[in-house]
């Protein structure tokens, strides 16, 4: 068995758990979830936001709603950790179809995103997640880049397959399979390393 | 809201849900990694506890004291004067708080007893407490110039810089601060020994607890700011 791929299950069932300690109103278990998560959803609405002040605003909701509503998290449809993105993705969402222009920042998946972390001392949670992340971007960079790039419009900058083409002056039909290839080969490249 | 209708699903894709969720999710960890401020948790745990429930006499009570508790100072003491003297660029002020875009200036007017410049995408908060007048400065740079005698304030998360009779300059920075005195003196207070600094033409410190304050030396030397600039905004004390 891979150890990176025992170490994620270990990890996203040190979520889970946490996850069920908070729904029964565990506030150190919901310290806990704070800081494993609050890294990787923070930059995350950094990222769709582009703007410090609202990352932090949508950070604190999505938390909150954690807080309030664990005991309706269901294991059997999600782990922890992608429940956690999707709602930290929803709200962020959420708040730039609010603002109804475009006025984000819009950063491409250039070299920034692939720099290594700062150095710094990590704790066990943290350096799992650390480990996810470089996989993420290495398999995201093997990917052909027009697959990448039009998964990051449709994920990060919430554009539809009709904006990417527009975009892009390629056709819709073309985004589309490049969407779903570039998914495919994400999960076979993610997957296939915590099986093999 | 926008009518816009997502497509980035696991239908649209014709990709198994689960599938699909799980794979997608895991494009979060492209990003470039940030922490959040400490301060943040500290918010959100507050935020948990909800009030107990209370019984309905209790709770009339409660409400009645709170909203004489809530009023007397608004009674007893006018609102803080704040007045936008010039502006460039996007600035947002509502009630005391005020945000200005990155390439964007403020110049705000504080009761005649203090002339404020906010600038570099600052956030700041600027109230009343008692008589002092304080500037919660959550991002960016604050410039003040202000009256002798009074009673005024920069606070950030990393210390405060109190005004006796004096112009300075304060930054906002993600793990510390930077204050100069540009002339008179100011009082430092933090998590650490509180302590005055003075300089008739400009001293700079770096205020990271639990460090004590050190002084900027040639790294911060009078950033952000210039002769200037501090003497227009003591001109406009007078206005």
């Amino acid at each position: 068995m891979n150890p990176r791929g025992a170490e994620t299950r270990n990890h996203d069932r040190e979520a889970a758990e946490l996850v069920r300690r908070v729904g029964q109103g565990d506030e150190e278990a919901f310290s806990r979830l704070y800081d494993l998560y609050s890294p990787l959803l923070f930059s995350l609405a950094w990222r769709m936001l582009g703007q410090q002040a609202e990352a932090e605003d949508a950070l604190q909701e999505v938390m909150l709603h954690v807080w309030r509503k664990a005991s309706s998290y269901d294991p059997t449809k999600a782990s922890a950790r992608t429940w956690l993105i999707i709602l930290a993705r929803s709200r962020c969402l959420d708040r730039l179809r609010r603002r109804g222009v475009v006025s984000r920042r819009e950063l491409p998946m250039t070299q920034e995103a692939f720099d290594p972390p700062e150095d710094r001392v990590m704790a066990m949670g943290e350096m799992e997640q650390e480990e996810l992340r470089l996989r993420v971007r290495a398999a995201l960079k093997s990917l052909p880049e027009p697959q990448r790039r039009a998964l990051e419009a449709a994920y990060f900058d919430d554009l539809t397959q009709a904006e990417i083409s527009a975009r892009t002056g390629e056709p819709l039909g073309t985004v589309k399979t490049r969407m779903r290839l570039g998914m495919l080969k994400l999960a076979e490249l993610l997957r296939g390393e915590e099986k093999s | 809201m926008s009518e816009k209708k997502e497509d980035f699903t696991s239908e649209s894709l014709n990709i198994p849900s689960r599938l699909f969720e799980e794979t997608s999710s895991l494009l979060a960890y492209a990003v470039p990694s940030r922490r959040p401020p400490s301060r943040l948790k500290t918010r959100v745990m507050a935020a948990l506890k909800p009030e107990p429930p209370a019984p309905a006499l209790a709770r009339w009570a409660t409400a009645a004291a709170l909203t004489v508790l809530l009023l007397c100072p608004l009674l007893l003491r006018p609102a803080l004067p704040l007045s936008l003297l010039s502006s460039k660029g996007t600035v947002t002020i509502s009630g005391g708080a005020v945000q200005v875009s990155p390439e964007a200036e403020a110049l705000l007017g504080i009761g005649g007893r203090a002339v404020l410049k906010l600038s570099h995408g600052a956030r700041a908060v600027i109230r009343r407490r008692g008589r002092l007048i304080e500037v919660q400065l959550k991002e960016g740079w604050a410039l003040s110039a202000v009256r002798p005698g009074t009673s005024y304030r920069v606070a950030t998360d990393f210390g405060s810089a109190e005004a006796l009779g004096t112009t300075f300059i304060v930054k906002a920075e993600n793990t510390r601060a930077y204050v100069c005195i540009c002339r008179g003196k100011l009082l430092l207070s933090g998590p650490f020994p509180s302590g005055e600094i003075s300089a008739a033409h400009h001293y700079d410190v770096f205020l990271a607890p639990p460090q004590p304050p050190v002084p900027a030396g040639a790294t911060g030397s009078m950033e952000g700011h210039s002769d200037v600039e501090t003497d227009s905004l003591n001109r406009l004390l007078s206005f």
